[in-house]
């Protein structure tokens, strides 16, 4: 039976090709914007999340107190002795990694006169900025942080700012825990640049930074990796990790649930899910009056089709299994045809420039340049969407073929 | 040479309102409000000062205190040396005229603080570098009129209201409780161009010290910071002290 509808379906199609080729070519472009669109989406996202896991781990832990004022930076809510919980967190079998991190904003200068330039002060180890962050990876200019005492590395926003480069003296002003003014000099040793976030950034050594703010042996959080960023990885890691002793007072957090991720991450759903309503919306239409016209003009036909003992589901197949034919033909084209442009923009990107990233990505890890994640997934995902766009369309003229009685359809003039 | 309050942590908020020397001319019921700033002045004057100031910043979690030795000559000239905690020892501040200069002896460094910084509290108290750079031309920034005759703390006190001429100023409005005997603001209340209340600076226990009636414990409390509060307490106050110029230079600050 399927096997007659598909053979019906395509002479049916093929019959009046004009008729055909219109919702094929609906189909098609708006199958090509939503490969275009979801693989620079999905990129965009994929970047940022990417980063910002490398920067802030896929869970953390924190003083509770601290995240309920995070803005303020709170430093006095930190995690006095951080050596023992790292042991634990390292021990479970979830674990990947987990490091002490230490983020506080101090004013930064390079000339006798401060008071102007503010900049995130990170203080890390070893591992999390080479293993983690790749920060030196990211040197443009200059080296990465050494064992000797007094260097800085400086994003290249914050160098620009302070007009300092690799070799130059620079003073970073910050406060205590308790809230007493602290300083430290340091000579820039390298420049990196990244998203906008690493650009605004001054990185020295965890023990550094505890010093600054009088934490000793502390941390403000300890960043954990598991296997992925995705939940099914990060959800039974944060359940470990809540699950261990000595938490009284600790909050553990996945990376989606942190701001402003837990927003980002819910926005970009609506407005892909927002987008592909709109293109499927406009699709099924063209979709939905061409299978109209089909069945206006076939109404004789079908008549004596449903007299020769075609059934309405029959009937309905008919016209679904057509829409279907059209769907496909046209998902196929629209996938092959996005992703031309989406495989362009996956390996050049498009540059907005470093100043509209750094407005833009002042709270998000964003890069001067967006790139497209084209994924099979995607392209499949293309595909059946089409197939649905032409299902959908035809749907309600299909039940109008499956409605028709043969004598009254006979009766239609040809 | 003959100045207004000088720049002391103790004190500085005084020097807002003092300027010339001049008695209280009643006009009517109130009097006239340049001329009760003036006797104020007369109040406070002096050519040199030093003292020893404590300085106790309690916010929620924490008490931290502070020591400090501080010069000043006239209006313009100031020195403050960080004696403890240990961290802190050694830091030093100077004001000449509008310039404000910080040292720091872990960097060595000599720095000139401008700009967002000046609005910072001074070692995370409630007192901002721009309430101690401020303040010598209170009768041209303000223009201040006698609002009633209240009382504080059970003391007789003039209650006036102070708006800026100029909207850059720090406080376009101030409310201020000025003793009627001491002739010193007891209370003063320092609003935002919002009308919103930034801060409180209350002026007790006060002495008289050569001839002067002088507060020796000053409370501020920053509005906008809950449960914070600073209380600066002059534990030695000498008037009249012979200061060598090297005091009020850079060299100084550097000197270990």
């Amino acid at each position: 039976m399927m096997v007659l509808w598909i053979k019906l379906a395509i002479r049916n199609a093929l019959r009046n090709l004009r008729r055909t080729m219109l919702p094929a070519a609906t189909v098609m472009f708006g199958v090509a914007l939503v490969v275009v669109a979801l693989s620079w989406i999905e990129g965009i996202m994929g970047d940022m999340i990417e980063s910002n896991a490398a920067a802030s781990g896929h869970a953390r832990i924190l003083d509770t107190d601290y995240v309920a004022r995070e803005q303020l930076q709170p430093l006095e809510e930190h995690i006095a002795n951080v050596a023992p919980l790292l042991d634990r967190v390292r021990a479970l079998p979830q674990v990947l990694d987990a490091q002490p991190v230490i983020t506080t904003g101090v004013v930064i200068t390079a000339s006798d006169e401060i008071g102007d330039d503010f900049c995130v002060l990170q203080g890390g180890t070893r591992d999390w900025y080479e293993k983690h962050l790749e920060a030196p990876e990211k040197l443009v200019a200059g080296r990465w942080l050494s064992a000797e005492k007094g260097e800085v590395v400086l994003g290249r926003k914050i160098a620009s700012q302070i007009h300092a480069g690799p070799g130059d003296e620079v003073l970073l002003l910050g406060r205590t825990y308790y809230g007493s003014m602290s300083d430290t000099k340091a000579r820039i040793v390298g420049i990196v640049a990244g998203d906008a976030m690493l650009n605004l950034q001054a990185f020295l050594p965890l023990e550094e930074v505890q010093w600054i703010t009088d934490i000793p042996g502390g941390a403000i959080q300890v960043l954990v990796w598991s296997r992925g960023t995705d939940a099914r990885y990060v959800g039974p890691l944060v359940q470990a990790l809540r699950g261990l002793d000595g938490m009284d007072g600790l909050v553990v957090q996945a990376w989606y649930d942190v701001e402003p991720w837990n927003m980002v991450v819910g926005m970009i759903g609506a407005i892909k899910a927002f987008m592909q309503f709109l293109i499927v919306f406009v699709a099924a239409l063209a979709i939905f009056n061409t299978m109209t016209m089909s069945v206006l003009e076939r109404t004789a036909e079908i008549g004596v089709m449903r007299a020769m003992g075609l059934t309405r589901m029959g009937a309905l197949g008919l016209f679904l299994v057509e829409a279907i034919c059209i769907g496909l033909l046209g998902g196929v084209a629209g996938a092959a045809l996005g992703a031309l442009p989406a495989w362009y923009l996956a390996v050049h990107g498009v540059t907005l420039g470093e100043e509209l990233a750094d407005t833009v990505g002042a709270s998000l890890p964003m890069k001067a340049t967006f790139y497209a994640s084209l994924t099979p997934g995607i392209l499949l995902g293309a595909v059946v969407l089409g197939a649905a766009i032409a299902v959908l369309g035809a749907i309600l003229p299909a039940l109008r073929a499956a409605s028709i009685q043969p004598v009254v359809a006979m009766r239609v003039r040809r | 040479m003959k100045h207004l309050l000088n720049f002391n942590l103790g004190m500085a908020v005084l020097s807002f309102f003092v300027h010339l020397a001049a008695p209280v001319a009643l006009a009517g019921e109130f009097p006239d409000p340049v001329q009760l700033l003036h006797s104020m002045d007369a109040n406070l004057q002096f050519d040199t000062r030093t003292s020893i100031t404590t300085m106790q910043v309690v916010d929620s979690r924490h008490t931290r205190e502070y020591r400090m030795l501080t010069h000043a000559r006239g209006l313009d000239e100031a020195a403050v040396e960080y004696l403890s905690p240990e961290r802190e020892k050694g830091t030093k501040m100077l004001k000449l005229g509008d310039n404000l200069w910080l040292y720091l002896p872990r960097s060595e460094r000599v720095q000139k603080i401008s700009g967002h910084m000046l609005r910072q509290g001074m070692m995370g108290s409630d007192i901002s570098y721009e309430d101690l750079m401020q303040g010598t031309d209170f009768e041209d920034m303000y223009e201040a009129t006698v609002k009633a005759e209240d009382l504080l703390d059970g003391r007789p006190c003039w209650k006036l209201e102070a708006i800026a001429r100029d909207d850059t100023v720090s406080y376009p409005r101030r409310v201020l409780w000025i003793d009627e005997e001491w002739l010193i603001p007891s209370r003063q209340e320092l609003y935002a161009l919002s009308g919103m209340l930034l801060k409180v600076w209350t002026m007790t226990e006060v002495r008289e010290i050569a001839g002067r009636q002088v507060p020796m414990l000053m409370e501020i409390e920053d509005k906008l910071k809950q449960g914070s509060r600073t209380v600066l307490r002059i534990e030695d106050l000498q008037f009249g002290v012979d200061l060598e110029d090297e005091v009020f230079s850079q060299r100084w600050l550097e000197r270990r």
